[in-house]
Order: C-alpha cells, then sequence, then structure tokens
C-alpha cells in the first residue's frame, strides 16, 4: 500500500495554534509541501509579521525572522540582501499587508526586490476580534460596521501589477481541492521566479471562520460568493507582462 | 483497496473534510479526542476512493491517504 498523501516534513510535528478551520492553516501546509517537494527546506525563510500570520512560526519546521507589524516585506528584502542564497517567503495578512504596511508592501514591489510575498485576505482584522479591515467587502457586517460596511476594498494584486517591477502576481484561494492545486502551483512558480531574482506577489482569498460569522464547514461556499462578487482570481502579471 | 488515516489527537473537529468529500463517506466522532474535541471517521471505507481531497483540504495535517 502506497502513501499518496501525507503531512509535509517542513510543518511542525506539534498542532497548530490556529482555530479549527482556519484557511491560514491549510496555506501555510500549502507552503510547506512546494518546499519539500522543490527540496529547499535547509535554504527557505520565513518571514511573519504580527497577527494570526505570525501563528504560522510554530507551525513552520524551518528558519522564521520575526518582524514588527506591517515590516514583513522590508524584514524579507533585508534578509535577501544580507543572503542571497536563501528562498525568502514574506507571509502576511490583510491588516498586515494593505491596512499598516501599504508603504512596504508598495515599495519591495516598486525595488522589485527579489522575494515572495504570500498575502492571506480574509476580509477582516483576525487576531483582535473581527474589525473592518481595508479588505473588507461593501456591504459586510463586522463588530466595527453593524450597519455594513460602507467603502469599497483595496485590491492588492491589481494595485501591485500597474508597477513594472513585480514578475509574477496572482490571486489565488484554498477553499476547494481545484483551488488548492492551483494556489500550489502558483506558490511554486512564484518561488522558482524568485531564484532568478524576480519579485512575485500571490494573494490567497481566505476565509475567518471565528469572527466573520461564517461556520467553518459554510466557508467553502462563502469563498465562492467573494471570488463571484469582490475578488476574481487569475493572474495579473506573468513574466513581468500584464495579463 | 484506499483508506484514510486519522490522526485523532491532531484533528480539531472543523468538518472542512466532511463537507469536500466527494463521496459524503466522512461523519465527526460521537466521542472525544485527549483535546475535548470532536474527530473525523470514515464511515463505509469500501466506498473510497483515495482522491485524497481529505487531506489536502484538512488545515491540521491529521489525514493520511493510502492507496
Amino acid at each position: 500500500m502506497e502513501c499518496v498523501y501525507k503531512r509535509p516534513e517542513a510543518l511542525s510535528p506539534y498542532p497548530g495554534m490556529f482555530c479549527p478551520g482556519c484557511h491560514h492553516a491549510i496555506l501555510i501546509k500549502l507552503i510547506a509541501e512546494v518546499i519539500d517537494e522543490m527540496g529547499i527546506r535547509e535554504r527557505a525563510v520565513l518571514c511573519s509579521p504580527i497577527g494570526c500570520g505570525g501563528m504560522t512560526v510554530p507551525a513552520s519546521n524551518y528558519d522564521t525572522i520575526f518582524s514588527l507589524h506591517g515590516r514583513a516585506p522590508s524584514t524579507a528584502s533585508a534578509v535577501k540582501m544580507l543572503s542571497p542564497d536563501s528562498i525568502v517567503i514574506c507571509y502576511q495578512g490583510d491588516g498586515d499587508a494593505a491596512a499598516i504596511g501599504t508603504a512596504e508592501t508598495v515599495h519591495v514591489a516598486r525595488r522589485g526586490d527579489p522575494v515572495t510575498v504570500i498575502f492571506a485576505n480574509n476580509g477582516v482584522f483576525g487576531m483582535t476580534g473581527g474589525q473592518a479591515a481595508p479588505t473588507t467587502r461593501v456591504g459586510d457586517r463586522t463588530i466595527t460596521t453593524k450597519k455594513g460596511n460602507t467603502y469599497a476594498p483595496i485590491k492588492v494584486p491589481e494595485m501591485i501589477a500597474t508597477l513594472d517591477a513585480p514578475d509574477y502576481v496572482v490571486r489565488c484561494a484554498v477553499n476547494k481541492p481545484k483551488n488548492i492545486i492551483q494556489c500550489k502551483k502558483a506558490i511554486r512558480h512564484a518561488l522558482e521566479r524568485q531564484m532568478e531574482g524576480k519579485y512575485s506577489l500571490v494573494e490567497v482569498l481566505c476565509s475567518c471562520v471565528t469572527t466573520t460569522g461564517v461556520k467553518a464547514e459554510n466557508s467553502p461556499e462563502f469563498i465562492d460568493k467573494v471570488i463571484e462578487t469582490d475578488f476574481p482570481l487569475g493572474e495579473f502579471k506573468r513574466d513581468g507582462k500584464r495579463v | 483497496m484506499p483508506m484514510i488515516k486519522v490522526d485523532q489527537n491532531r484533528c480539531k473537529g472543523c468538518k472542512l473534510c466532511v463537507v469536500t468529500c466527494p463521496k459524503k463517506i466522512l461523519r465527526m466522532s460521537t466521542e472525544l479526542n485527549a483535546n475535548g474535541d470532536m474527530f473525523c471517521v470514515q464511515e463505509d471505507a469500501s466506498k473510497c476512493i483515495g482522491c485524497a481531497f481529505c487531506g489536502m483540504i484538512c488545515p491540521d495535517g491529521a489525514i493520511e491517504v493510502y492507496k
């Protein structure tokens, strides 16, 4: 009998800190799978920020570095400059990359530093209790927008794709097996382009199952609705050209 | 014959595997694991096709699939 699927080696053997059903945990497992398949566990460095993205540090079984809130891309480019052989993955949430760290997100992309930014977008500030974030959709009810959010969300991949330096900009999701396979391919391509000295950004749509009132078993359908209404999946830039 | 192996104490009972299984043969247990959570069990092992969708979607890496 042959094992066709098991937990990747690059994922910590201890149980993760995430809530039951959190899509962050699917994403960090996917990154670990890609690292195992490419055999770069000794070279990989994960830069993680404050927020739910910070709980990826105990879940990773390879080198990690913790940074200030929103400053993960700057830390990642510093690591890449000091040790050019390492594969630097910058893991960020939406409160981190799109709210407090917008300047870092944009300027690291503008300079085209050879790092891979993985941006997990769940539409709320999950760790602090579900306040409205810059990525909350119009009409979504959170604990700070009781009558529904009135401001349109920021779309980070569309914004980054207008710059010249980024090489690969894509939006994926991890709600269903089809999307998980596509997301795995995207992360693998992003890491391969990083080895050639290019910047890449992968946005991954996640669902916060604790603070948005969406149960874990309903979250795949919820993300399908989010994809239909506000955040379409697909590549925005490939090999430095707009798609 | 395809089969799955669930690490009962890693499972947090989120039910993502239950809704993702294409053959709908997974369900939650009635007893509890060491953390006090319900865990995933396979009802009818003969219907399993070994697609590994449950392992892919599992956020905690609790499911191993053999074929």
